[in-house]
């Protein structure tokens, strides 16, 4: 037996340092945090000294669990603990939690509960199945695992499906997170971009695995400390209620009530206005259950969590961490909808209470000085930046690229106002521009200017709307401070907390990515003649790839974020799920049954997916008879189709459109276009579905290639030098040998 | 009685295929199935047909206690999925009659899908991973095919 893996890596801390070190680096920020709120520390700098604390913390304990050994780099040697592999393990849903989920329930009421639903079933598939399966076959990934079995025919596309869907994930964790960092730190897009990806590549070349593994421990415990603690702290000054969980029923009474005073007030916009308690407003029943289910199997396949269940040291461990994951998963999943709950409830408060723009509390103005919220589509941060580009002598005409340039979101935004709104926008920001004071810094922003600037779309007869407020979903967690009254570094040190659960959720993806590149892609040979270093390199080589590689994608083009989440999704549930779980589940799966059972859920994704988007039309004419849309509108649709065949020139342009109008729906409801009703988005599940099927059955069929799976075992064994079933329990031994 | 629960439960899996595809329309007077009556069909033809070939399979390895140890660890994780997805595929379909009971503030149906679900989850998974360490832990058997192998 070699060393205890629990003393750590020759060289590197020992796990119970780290453990020390990130539980006194939170307390320590946490106490920080307070002392700066206590102070009364309302200047934005503090905030920002704060958050840059809570993040040299995180990277401090990153780079404490550096280590150049093989072992360290693949599966953190062992020596994680089911508790720390938990902790690990929840840090990319823990972000998606904290940084996505709250806004998505905000905007979406009830239909944004597909999002817990599906992944803690996913989590329940990871206990089950996919973790200890890993662990019992002492490989360091999933297609790993698939390759040990069915060799690399149904390795290597798994492992190419793996990282394109991985690739997918950390491109819209940038697009998530990089306006977050830009307002929270108040620097510009690109710098924000550079510098996330810049930390992800230093963390991950100082520990692969195992500095992911315990970022993420600390940025779970920060999550689960300051950010519950925020959140519960919200309550209580909201409703006088400290348990958020229990705090969000009590609020749903409370925000229908003032829902039906509104709308019989007429000031709500039934154009964008969602009641928040609505079931089935945005995805009807079945797809709600679809998406979730697609949802679960993905997270039950994402290898990133498979990679962390494989670092403890045998697999009742391994059971353990996961469902010790999905415990603390449980934990901000039932707690934090109860902001989005609050952040409801405190809009419609100030609606109710402001009958004018300038009346709005101070909190939605701070907030709108982030950009967090906007007023008829007007931010005081646009104005902000206008004011600075005309001060700079920037020309009317080429305002467009200064917002651009400081925020891809404010572009977009601006160019959404009508024309008469940015010119009262410019008006304002020119007076401002003039009224510099002598060191160039612009006069305070206050309602008045907001006022100034929406004026032209206001009818100043009519009191101010709901529909007239736009919380912007990327800067909500910043707006949540603000609403309760918190000082600005508490506003810091939340940008802080979602930042490092970004960070832990980017190495995850990133370190992952990287193991399946140098292992499962390039090829493990294991060869005694070349020295770990070797492998280290190539792994860390693989891992920045990755990171420049989303970072170009996400810097240079202009990717819709859903459409990549729900490609990356899909992927893993259509193309991987099936394959991994039949492959550790069901004894007489077969090489060609398994690779068969991939390409059909892929190629039935894809075509679902591309057909009802881009081709509607076409896929609506072929598959009428399979499609939810009745003999009613199936008519309707021939007699579109017969006056788009007879009408010529600008009409038949005109004709086609509302055609294919017709036949599309949107990402989440199906439109004529579909098979029983599914959406698009949803495609992963027919993907399942088909594979798993063809995968049994092709597996029956070609009894032939069962035999491979000796022979292949067999043969990796020679080549790894590693004896599976001596090591499996045995991570010391398993740390000699590789 | 085995062999009985099998063809049953293939037959109805068969049946909820047929459903969405709106064959059955034809042939019955009323269009009453939706998809949910074939997710319920076919949930419940999965659990005859699997219950059916593990029960026959049990006995014919009665005399082989791995075998029968590697099948038990096979059938906990069927269950455990299928009760997961049992689960996912229940909230939204019983969210309507729910929301008509209200706890604690919360309309039982919106609570069973902010919370509840995911506490009942939590528990099956807790459930599952004692049971599969039991097994594990008294007879030594794997459930990954790798691992198993001598």
């Amino acid at each position: 037996m070699g060393a205890p893996a629990s003393e750590g890596s020759p060289g590197s801390q020992p796990e119970s340092a780290l453990w020390w070190s990130a539980v006194t680096g939170t307390l320590a920020t946490a106490c920080l945090g307070l002392l700066a709120s206590v102070l009364g520390a309302d200047d934005m700098t503090v905030g920002r000294s704060v958050g840059m604390i809570v993040i040299l913390t995180i990277c401090g304990v990153g780079l404490a669990a550096g280590s150049r050994r093989l072992l360290d780099h693949t599966s953190a040697g062992y020596g994680l603990g089911p508790l720390a592999a938990g902790f690990a393990l929840a840090a990319v849903p823990g972000f998606v939690a904290v940084g996505f989920y709250p806004g998505l329930v905000y905007f979406r009421g009830f239909d944004a509960l597909i999002v817990p639903l599906g992944i803690v079933s996913g989590g329940v598939a990871l206990v089950a199945v996919v973790g200890p399966a890993l662990r019992q076959a002492n490989v360091a990934t999933l297609p790993g695992l698939l390759r040990a079995r069915f060799g690399k025919l149904v390795g290597l596309p798994a492992a190419i499906v793996a990282l394109l869907a991985m690739l997918a994930l950390v491109c819209v964790l940038l697009e998530i997170i990089v306006p977050i960092i830009a307002r929270a730190f108040d620097v510009p897009v690109t710098t924000a971009v550079l510098s996330f990806c810049g930390l992800m590549i230093v963390l991950t070349l100082a520990g692969g695995i195992r500095s992911a593994a315990w970022t993420g421990v600390v940025a779970m415990i920060l999550a689960l400390s300051l950010f519950l603690g925020t959140v519960s702290a919200a309550t209580f000054v909201i409703l006088g209620n400290p348990v958020a969980a229990i705090a969000y029923g009590v609020a749903l009474p409370e925000i229908e009530a003032r829902e039906v005073a509104l709308i019989e007030q007429g000031r709500v916009d039934f154009g964008v206005f969602t009641a928040f308690q609505k079931a089935f407003l945005t995805v009807d029943m079945q797809n709600w259950a679809a998406l979730a289910l697609v949802l679960a199997a993905a997270l039950a396949v994402l290898p990133s969590q498979a990679t962390f269940l494989q670092t403890v040291r045998n697999s009742a461990q391994s059971r353990r961490a996961a469902a010790h994951g999905l415990l603390v998963l449980v934990v901000l999943f039932t707690t934090v909808p109860a902001a989005a709950a609050l952040m409801r409830l405190e809009l419609y408060r100030a609606v109710e209470r402001a009958e004018r723009v300038a009346d709005l509390p101070d909190w939605v103005i701070r907030a709108s000085a982030r950009d967090g919220l906007r007023v008829e589509g007007v931010s005081l941060a646009m104005i902000a930046t206008v004011a600075e580009a005309l001060a700079e002598g920037t020309q009317r005409t080429r305002l467009n690229a200064a917002l651009g340039a400081s925020d891809p979101h404010l572009e977009r935004a601006w160019t959404a106002l009508a024309p008469e709104v940015q010119e009262s926008v410019v008006a304002v920001a020119a007076r401002l521009a003039t009224a510099r004071n002598s060191s160039g810094d612009l006069a305070a922003l206050d309602a008045q200017r907001l006022a100034e600037a929406v004026a032209p779309t206001l009818d100043a007869n009519e009191p101010l709307g709901f529909g007239s407020l736009t919380l912007t979903p990327d800067a909500f967690v910043l707006a949540l401070p603000a609403a309760i009254g918190a000082p600005s570094a508490m506003q810091g040190l939340i940008a802080a907390v979602v930042m490092c659960l970004a960070l832990a959720a980017g190495l995850a993806l990133t370190a992952t990515s990287g193991l399946i590149v140098s292992r499962d892609i390039v090829g493990w040979d294991g060869r005694a003649s070349r020295s770990e270093g070797i492998y280290v390199a190539r792994q860390r080589f693989a891992s920045v790839a990755v990171v420049v590689c989303a970072g170009l994608i996400v810097g240079m083009t202009d990717l819709p974020q859903e459409i990549v989440l729900v490609g990356g999704v899909s992927l893993l549930a259509a193309g991987l799920f099936p394959t991994s779980v039949l492959s550790i589940w069901w004894p007489r799966a077969t090489a060609a049954g398994c690779l068969a059972g991939m390409m059909t859920g892929l190629a039935l994704t894809v075509y679902y997916l591309v057909g009802t988007t881009l081709y509607p039309v076409t896929f609506y004419e072929q598959w009428s008879w399979v499609s939810s849309a009745g003999a009613e509108a199936f008519a309707e649709f021939e007699e579109a189709k017969q006056i788009w065949m007879a009408s010529e020139g600008a009409e038949r342009t005109q004709a086609y459109f509302e055609l294919a109008g017709r036949a599309t729906g949107s990402l989440w409801s199906p439109g004529l276009a579909n098979w029983i009703g599914i959406a698009p988005a949803a495609a992963g599940l027919i993907g399942m579905i088909a594979g798993c099927v063809v995968a049994v059955l092709v597996s029956l069929l070609v009894p032939g290639q069962r035999g491979s799976r000796r022979a292949n075992k067999v043969k990796r064994d020679d080549e790894a030098g590693v004896d599976l079933k001596r090591t499996a329990g045995d991570p010391g031994q398993a740390a000699t040998q590789t | 009685m085995q062999l009985a629960e099998i063809i049953a439960g293939a037959m109805l899996l068969a049946i909820a295929v047929i459903l969405p595809t709106g064959l059955a329309d034809r042939i019955v007077p009323f269009s009453a199935f939706g998809l949910g009556t074939a997710l319920i069909m076919a949930m419940l033809g999965a659990v005859m047909l699997a219950h059916g070939l593990v029960s026959r399979r049990l006995a014919g390895l009665a005399h082989d206690q791995d075998a029968v140890c590697g099948l038990r660890a096979r059938a906990r994780v069927l269950w455990t999925l299928f009760v997961s997805t049992g689960v996912v595929i229940a909230v939204p379909y019983l969210t309507g009659p729910l929301n008509l009971i209200t706890v604690a503030g919360f309309p039982l149906g919106y609570f069973m899908a902010a919370q509840g679900a995911l506490l009942l989850l939590t528990i099956i998974a807790f459930r599952a991973a004692r049971r599969l360490d039991t097994i594990d832990f008294e007879t030594g058997v794997k459930m990954h095919p790798l691992a198993e192998e001598p």
